[in-house]
């Protein structure tokens, strides 16, 4: 049932043409530079910034909140909120960096959101977790195992644990973006490790 | 992805249990193309001295649509080409529904969230259409019209029936497709 | 605003489906964004990360999820129709292989949904390779899909769509020859009769011209 009249179908061939030899290509340039592009007006130059670093932010949110689809909220805020404040961004340091402590930021917010808001709901994820019927238990156990171990780290071990290992970041870095002291953070991926290592060391044993 | 049993009295073999966890945790995140496209049409447009370029990532790509109802936006304006297989591509949707008062569209790009896309009535009256861009690939749609589910009548049906109720199919390709 | 209250009927009127009613109080705090139940939820969670764990993406999953939620069908056959796809993300991994893009497993799984064999998908992979850009895949896996679900026999679809790939058919030729198929069956022909006809108009007319866009061999 045809209800308008529309040509054929159209297909436009393809053909796309890159950027201008005069342009350097986006993926040359630095994240400093692209920084300044996306101020001068380019707006395919902040899509390669979110490109670059949005991987790594989900990762970290993800990890850090235990939530997938909260993790993409925050992770989206947290852009959005880095390209309002672009005109701040100090070539210095790293975007990355700089990104991250934005991230970390609207992660402190939600997590402190959430456990005003789900206290109630503890008991009854647990009912679900028992109710919910079987995947390949297999293939999750590990992971499973892995979330939970993460899961029982404080919020601040936790935070230096994946900022460290996971994302990499100096410790000079982390504690630009988390503002703890040296001292303080090297304690809380010490006691992280031991206390992952004890958990999944257990789980292998057990 | 098997799993080691090292013996804890031996430190290195400690170690490797948690490097093993490192590496699993450190394992490539995709970015979901829904997620980004979200993101971008989020970002506010800032117009620079003479250079405004809008936000929408545009492409001189191919859009192929199965079925008369769905044509490829392209742009020609060279400044807004971007070479890069994952690019999205503009395509514009169509249905036809003079009585409706709200008719938005869902889908996979969308969540199926009938508040995300919502569509505009064309100067017809009667025919509402959208823009999206939508990276390459197959996608599964249907139009919200006041509430109830319509498919495109000039699309191809989308071939799973998990749930009674039909979708429609549009297959971006990418770019350099034939 | 589209309300959260659907009338539960069933129009045949020319491609107008109405959605069957559920009931708003399960539909999570925003009535009108279908959030999903949260014993759903959990589950795709779990099953997100499975899948991840085994390269493949995720995001169809709760795009699935969600469309069962808009579209008012229980919890139950929600779960199941995530978990098959799962199962179908996963099955395609392995018929088309690690180099397979997200776009393309999705399309394998549609494959697959449709009744294809994981070795014919497999086939119909191998066709498409040596050379080519990623994702070339779509629109044949899809195409593939479609006949089937239209009554073409698996085999006869694959034969076709493997004579038309492994020429350097495009895309465009794909879109025609699907919709070619769809009317001669609506007019009443055989489908397999329909596919082997078409696609050996586009195969000689593949073979007798100089084929602009080919690659030439490596």
């Amino acid at each position: 049932m045809s209800s308008f009249a529309r040509p054929a179908t159209q297909i436009f061939a393809g053909g796309v043409t890159g950027a201008s030899d005069a342009e350097v290509p986006l993926i040359g340039m630095t994240d400093g530079a692209l920084v300044k592009s996306t101020l001068d007006g380019d707006a395919r130059a902040f899509t390669e910034l979110v490109d670059r670093h949005a991987a790594a932010s989900l990762r970290f949110a993800t990890r850090m909140l235990g939530d997938r689809s909260e993790a993409e909220d925050v992770a989206q805020e947290t852009f959005l909120r880095a390209f309002k404040a672009l005109g701040s961004y100090d070539e210095r340091l790293p975007f990355r960096t700089w990104l991250f402590s934005i991230l970390i930021n609207r992660c402190r917010t939600a997590m402190s959101q959430r456990m005003r808001r789900e206290r109630r709901v503890v008991f009854d994820s647990e009912a679900l977790e028992r109710s919910s019927v079987e995947a390949a238990q297999e293939s999750i156990e590990l992971r499973e195992e892995l979330n939970r171990a993460i899961a029982s780290l404080s919020p601040e071990q936790r935070e230096a644990f994946l900022l460290r290992h996971i994302e990499e970041l100096s410790y000079e870095e982390i504690m630009s973006v988390t503002g703890a002291g040296m001292s303080a953070l090297k304690m809380r991926v010490k006691r992280a490790c031991e206390r992952l290592q004890q958990l999944l060391t257990e789980g292998v044993r057990g | 992805m098997k799993r080691q049993n090292p013996r804890p009295e031996n430190d290195d073999a400690v170690d490797l249990v948690l490097r093993q966890a490192i590496a699993e945790m450190r394992e490539g995140f995709s970015v979901p193309p829904a997620w980004r496209a979200e993101l971008l049409s989020k970002l506010p447009t800032r117009p620079r001295r003479s250079a405004f370029v809008r936000w929408a990532p545009m492409a001189l790509a191919a859009a192929l649509c199965l079925g008369v109802g769905l044509t490829a936006v392209v742009k020609t304006r060279e400044s807004e080409s971007i070479v890069d297989a994952g690019v999205m591509s503009r395509v514009r949707f169509s249905i036809r529904a003079p009585a409706a008062a709200r008719v938005s569209l869902v889908g996979d790009f969308d969540r199926w969230d009938p508040a995300a896309l919502p569509m505009q009535r064309a100067g017809d009256g009667e025919t509402w259409t959208l823009d999206v861009h939508l990276p390459p690939g197959r996608h599964v749609f249907a139009y919200a019209v006041d509430g109830d589910l319509k498919i495109d009548p000039t699309a191809p049906r989308a071939v799973e029936d998990d749930f009674g109720v039909p979708s429609s199919v549009v297959v971006v390709a990418s770019n350099g497709a034939r | 605003m589209i309300d959260g209250s659907w009338i539960a009927k069933w129009l045949a009127i020319g491609g107008v489906i109405v959605v069957s009613s559920r009931p708003v109080a399960a539909q999570g705090s925003t009535p009108n964004a279908p959030q999903l139940a949260v014993s759903v939820k959990a589950v795709v969670d779990r099953l997100a990360d499975s899948v991840r764990a085994l390269g493949l993406p995720t995001d169809p999953l709760y795009a699935k999820a969600a469309e069962g939620t808009l579209k008012g069908a229980d919890e139950q056959r929600v779960v199941i129709a995530v978990r098959r796809l799962a199962r179908e993300l996963s099955d395609a991994k392995v018929a088309l292989g690690d180099g397979a893009t997200d776009a393309e497993l999705e399309a394998g799984a549609s494959a697959l949904h449709a009744g294809v064999a994981t070795d014919l998908v497999a086939r119909l992979g191998r066709a498409a390779k040596g050379g080519g850009t990623p994702g070339r895949l779509v629109m044949p896996l899809v195409t593939l899909a479609d006949m089937v679900a239209r009554n073409v026999s698996p085999q006869a679809a694959v034969a076709s769509l493997e004579a038309l790939v492994s020429r350097g058919a495009g895309d465009a030729q794909l879109a025609t020859l699907r919709s070619d198929v769809e009317r001669d069956i609506a007019a009443g022909e055989r489908p397999d009769v329909a596919v082997q006809r078409r696609s050996a108009t586009i195969v000689h007319g593949l073979d007798s011209h100089a084929p602009v866009t080919r690659k030439p061999p490596t």
